[in-house]
């Protein structure tokens, strides 16, 4: 008896040593297979950048299904094997902040996936010169262009800070000297804007599959007393952050199954106290409460394949899905400081 | 026994988590709220935390703070133990409150 089990030691250890060789060589194939794999992906990759042309009319509010179907284009780039995309911008006429900060996005998004991305100016001076004093460029290498004047425009996005409230504020109190003449600060929109930073680094990612960032412009019009605010994330976008999250669950928990239902009532903060997890849903709670409390005005969020207009009440369905969330609004003499 | 966060924490609170960024919520739970509400309730005293004087806070930063007292000291325990006060912001006041009486 007592040698059967010495034996029967003898096999298990025999067999425990050569699984654990099985083991190492597998391993040392997989990483082979990898890196040919990867070796075969850089010889097929192409050298001639992929153009792209941008939209005449680069508008979120003039011209909203033409521009989303535009970043739906580039969303589908990673896809082919190129090292570079040149963005022809020189038919453009018109371009709005909210287009260009999502672009800037979208690009950071190519980035990651190892596409440089290239571009030209357009042609119409109008469009240059918002295109210029955007804060878009200060973001890439330019050449053939004279030292523009300075403006308080600009696009800050994470990676350059991460929620830094001391930038936030300093550029809360321009706002503040742009719309009502003095460097005050204005406690409702700084607590909005870390809300939405805070917001996208907690929740708006499904794992690795989207980039991690957000990007925020502003862009002060001090002729008619008006800033525009831009903020965006390349998330997976609200919708699909709850969807994701409850799934079925979510019409017996407020009981609605249309998108646009869900995304209203995803402001009022219904995801977040009926589900008890009070940490989704507050901030987007806290960004209609800003709305409502005449802080800001015209607010509008575009997330997935809709367009939720604060103002009007209404949600518009696009025929694009954009990826992550959109966010405009803007602050005029009008607004409660 | 007061704390004013502006001076004694921070002019620009950020957001929930450390992670986040500077001076979070959860930061301000651990360095300061914490033990003043230990001290106030050893010395029998009502903990009064003034928000007045910052640049403005985040719904997150409030509820980690706030939210992460009521859970660790009840949330009778801690609206019979302290109060808030907010002039700048009057608003703030409920919230923090429902914060504390529906804790994460």
């Amino acid at each position: 008896m007592r040698k059967m089990l010495l034996i029967e030691k003898k096999i298990y250890r025999q067999r425990a040593k050569r699984n654990k060789w099985k083991k190492l060589e597998n391993q040392k194939k997989n990483s082979q297979r990898k890196s040919e794999r990867r070796a075969k992906q850089k010889r097929g990759r192409t050298d001639k950048p992929k153009e792209i042309t941008v939209p005449v009319v680069f508008s979120m509010q003039e011209n909203i299904n033409e521009v989303v179907q535009f970043f739906q284009s580039i969303t589908n780039l990673y896809k082919l094997n190129i090292r570079s995309v040149f963005f022809d911008f020189k038919k453009v006429e018109k371009i709005s902040n909210g287009a260009i900060t999502i672009l800037l996005s979208h690009i950071g998004w190519l980035k990651d996936k190892g596409i440089d991305s290239i571009g030209c100016y357009p042609e119409n001076a109008d469009a240059k010169d918002f295109f210029v004093k955007s804060g878009f460029l200060d973001f890439f290498k330019t050449i053939g262009l004279r030292k523009y004047e300075k403006t308080q425009n600009a696009i800050i996005a994470r990676g350059q800070v991460h929620i830094d409230a001391e930038l936030t504020a300093k550029f809360v109190r321009q706002v503040s000297k742009t719309v009502w003449g003095f460097n005050e600060k204005n406690q409702k929109l700084q607590g909005m804007l870390i809300e939405l930073m805070a917001n996208t680094v907690n929740h708006a990612y499904i794992k690795s599959k989207h980039q991690r960032g957000w990007y925020f412009s502003v862009n002060h019009i001090s002729e008619e007393s008006r800033v525009k605010f831009c903020f965006v994330d390349n998330g997976a976008g609200i919708l699909n952050t709850i969807h994701k999250k409850f799934g079925e669950k979510i019409s017996s928990l407020i009981g609605i199954t249309n998108d646009k239902d869900v995304l209203q009532r995803a402001f009022d903060g219904e995801f977040g106290s009926r589900t008890r997890l009070s940490n989704r849903g507050r901030g987007l709670k806290a960004v209609k409460k800003t709305f409502e409390s005449g802080h800001i005005k015209n607010l509008k969020v575009l997330t997935n394949n809709i367009l939720y207009d604060f103002d009007k009440k209404e949600s518009i369905e696009i025929t694009e899905n954009f990826h992550g969330t959109f966010y405009f609004w803007e602050i005029d003499k009008t607004c409660n400081t | 026994m007061k704390i004013k966060i502006a001076t004694e924490f921070s002019s620009t609170p950020g957001a929930r988590y450390r992670e986040d960024g500077p001076n979070s919520g959860e930061e301000f739970f651990e360095r300061i709220l914490d033990s003043a509400y230990k001290r106030a309730i050893e010395k029998g005293e009502l903990l009064v935390v003034d928000l007045d004087g910052t640049e403005g806070y985040a719904t997150s930063f409030l509820d980690e703070a706030f939210g992460r007292l009521s859970s660790k000291y009840g949330a009778e325990s801690v609206l019979k133990n302290m109060t808030i006060i907010s002039n700048d912001e009057p608003d703030w006041v409920e919230e923090i409150i429902s914060y504390i009486k529906e804790p994460r």
